[in-house]
């Protein structure tokens, strides 16, 4: 047997760290050799009694004269803010040479003391608006009914879209991590801020497991290879000539980003606040452009393909369309609507195509579409607008909280739908948080090699390399189940895996 | 290419001071193994990295 530590039995390494001392920055060459070894010991030493005392101190005064030296026009935006949501004055605003946007840190520290603090930086203001952030900014535009064209170039409602972002990112750590109402005063703050960054970290990287590749997979030509499989349950699939649009995977993965919870919470968080103030940001109807940094805002605004996957509107979404016009005789009735599952990508010239699951043979299909727009209402929703070739026009409805449910298969289905057996090369990689022993979180650990076996019921999961070296095992398989395109599998030991050919 | 750890620690090196201590946190937690850390940290990197001063 191989010392290569398999799934099932994820080693927690508890060097115990020799030095009490808390970590300093000059530690970090030995933190270079010694991190993997790295006790959670460790972590107690890095909140402390001493360095939490001020973690609820108010930073009002610091925050406003920071602003009024360096930003004043995010002033407002910020009084306002803290008008209505009292519990941020905690957070400490610091100007620091970073290199975009801002940062919400749950763990900033200044003069020793941890605190919750937003890094921005005032000193290259113009990174606000880097042109990289192409999808970013299309996705806020979509959000705040508005158009790229005249948000690219707005400084103050990108940089104010951005602080309240990150704004939101500190309610959510506030109030749904350390939760100061059930908290403050009746727990100390070391022990509270202790296990609300343990359950924030983890809960992020759930959320980072719900992209198309986890994220510390730079994607070289080999790697998307590797992942062509998973990607294509992500609805990203190669072209004629068996290319894989390197663009089409940024612009599904900056979707799969902004649908993460812990993004579409700070996000919500930031539109919800610029649509209740709106007046300060868009013109009214009618208005005209007084040079004040309004913009217009409302009315139908025409969609290319990327905004169509950057709109939520992406494959296995669930969503209603209405139709609500026709040119000619059609035998759809206008007001009839169909719900179900998006069959692929959307995209201009292509049709739209609905399905209960991906094994149902049942589906709605429209004729291609000639051309899409998307629309925000007063009270903040956005309606889309799909025309098709054959004149029929329908009103799509992103529908939030519908998901593919998971269905039960056989080993025998997922090895014929994925078309594995003996020898294929396959990816695993944990679906779950195994709790137990030490805690050992292995959510989204990959391990890559041949099936020694064809998968069976009852039988375990064995991964052997190109030479039959073993490589890695689970424990016996007591489950199989398909969700949209994806296929998993429990264990004897209640973990969850994903199976995903290479080839 | 994918960076090792290693890599990791030294741009974490070059962050504001104020910004490094949950990338220690993540380094120390030893509930995460070092995909996961890889993940979490360059999640991170990724928005606060410096800005070239060249």
């Amino acid at each position: 047997m191989s010392n290569t530590p398999d799934l099932e039995s994820i080693e927690s390494h508890q060097e115990e760290i020799p030095s009490s001392e808390p970590i300093r920055p000059s530690d970090v060459t030995n933190l270079t050799d010694r991190a993997s070894s790295y006790s959670p010991e460790n972590i107690k030493k890095m909140i402390t009694f001493e360095n939490t005392r001020e973690y609820w101190r108010d930073h009002l005064q610091e925050n406003l004269s920071l602003l009024d030296r360096k930003a004043p026009d995010l002033r407002n935006v910020y009084t306002n803010l803290v008008s209505e949501h009292p519990q941020l004055r905690a957070v400490a605003l610091m100007n620091e040479n970073i290199k975009s946007n801002a940062y919400f840190s749950e763990l900033a520290v200044k003069d020793g003391q941890l605190r919750p603090g937003i890094a921005l930086n005032f000193s290259n203001q113009e990174t606000y608006i880097d042109p990289n952030s192409e999808f970013l900014l299309r996705q806020i535009a979509i959000q705040l009914g508005a158009k790229y064209e005249d948000i690219k170039e707005n400084k103050k409602l990108v940089t104010t879209f951005v602080l309240l972002h990150e704004f939101g990112h500190a309610r959510d750590f506030i109030d749904n991590y350390l939760k100061p109402n059930e908290n403050k005063g009746k727990k100390p703050i070391v022990e509270v801020l202790k296990n609300a960054t343990a359950e924030s970290v983890k809960n992020r990287l759930r959320d980072l497991m719900t992209m198309p590749v986890p994220q510390h997979i730079d994607l070289g030509e080999e790697d998307v290879k590797k992942y062509k499989k998973r990607l294509e349950t992500f609805g990203i699939k190669p072209d004629a000539s068996g290319h894989i649009s390197s663009e089409k995977i940024k612009i599904v993965s900056s979707n799969a980003y902004r649908e993460m919870s812990s993004e579409s919470i700070a996000d919500s968080f930031a539109v919800d606040y610029i649509i209740k103030h709106r007046h300060e940001y868009f013109l009214s109807i009618g208005e005209q452009d007084d040079h004040s940094g309004r913009i217009k805002t409302g009315g139908e605004i025409m969609m290319q393909n990327q905004d169509i996957i950057l709109s939520g509107i992406r494959d296995g979404r669930c969503i209603t369309i209405k139709k609500i016009a026709q040119d000619g005789d059609s035998g759809i009735p206008i007001g009839h609507t169909e719900t179900g599952f998006l069959d692929g990508q959307l995209a201009l010239g292509e049709s739209l195509r609905l399905i209960q699951d991906i094994d149902d043979t049942r589906f709605t299909q429209t004729t291609p579409i000639k051309w899409m727009s998307r629309r925000m209402l007063t009270d903040g929703r956005t309606i889309f607008i799909a025309k098709t070739l054959s004149g029929e026009t329908y009103e799509i409805i992103r529908n939030k909280e519908v998901k593919p449910k998971p269905i039960q298969k056989s080993v025998e289905e997922m090895n014929g739908a994925l078309g594995i057996n003996k020898g294929s090369e396959v990816i695993i990689m944990k679906r779950n948080i195994v709790n137990g022993g030490d805690s050992a979180v292995v959510i989204g650990k990959t391990m890559q090699g041949r099936l020694e076996t064809s998968p069976k019921l009852g039988e375990p999961i064995s991964l052997c390399d190109e030479k039959g070296n073993f490589v890695g095992n689970t424990s016996e398989i007591i489950e199989v189940r398909r969700i949209w395109r994806s296929w998993r599998f429990k264990t004897l030991s209640d973990s969850i895996y994903e199976i995903i050919p290479t080839e | 290419m994918e960076y090792t750890l290693k890599e990791l620690i030294e741009l974490i090196e070059k962050l504001p001071e104020s910004l490094k201590p949950e990338f220690y946190y993540i380094l120390a937690d030893n509930t995460f193994t070092e995909s996961e850390k890889k993940t979490l940290i360059l999640d991170r990197l990724n928005k606060i990295s410096p800005v070239s001063t060249i």
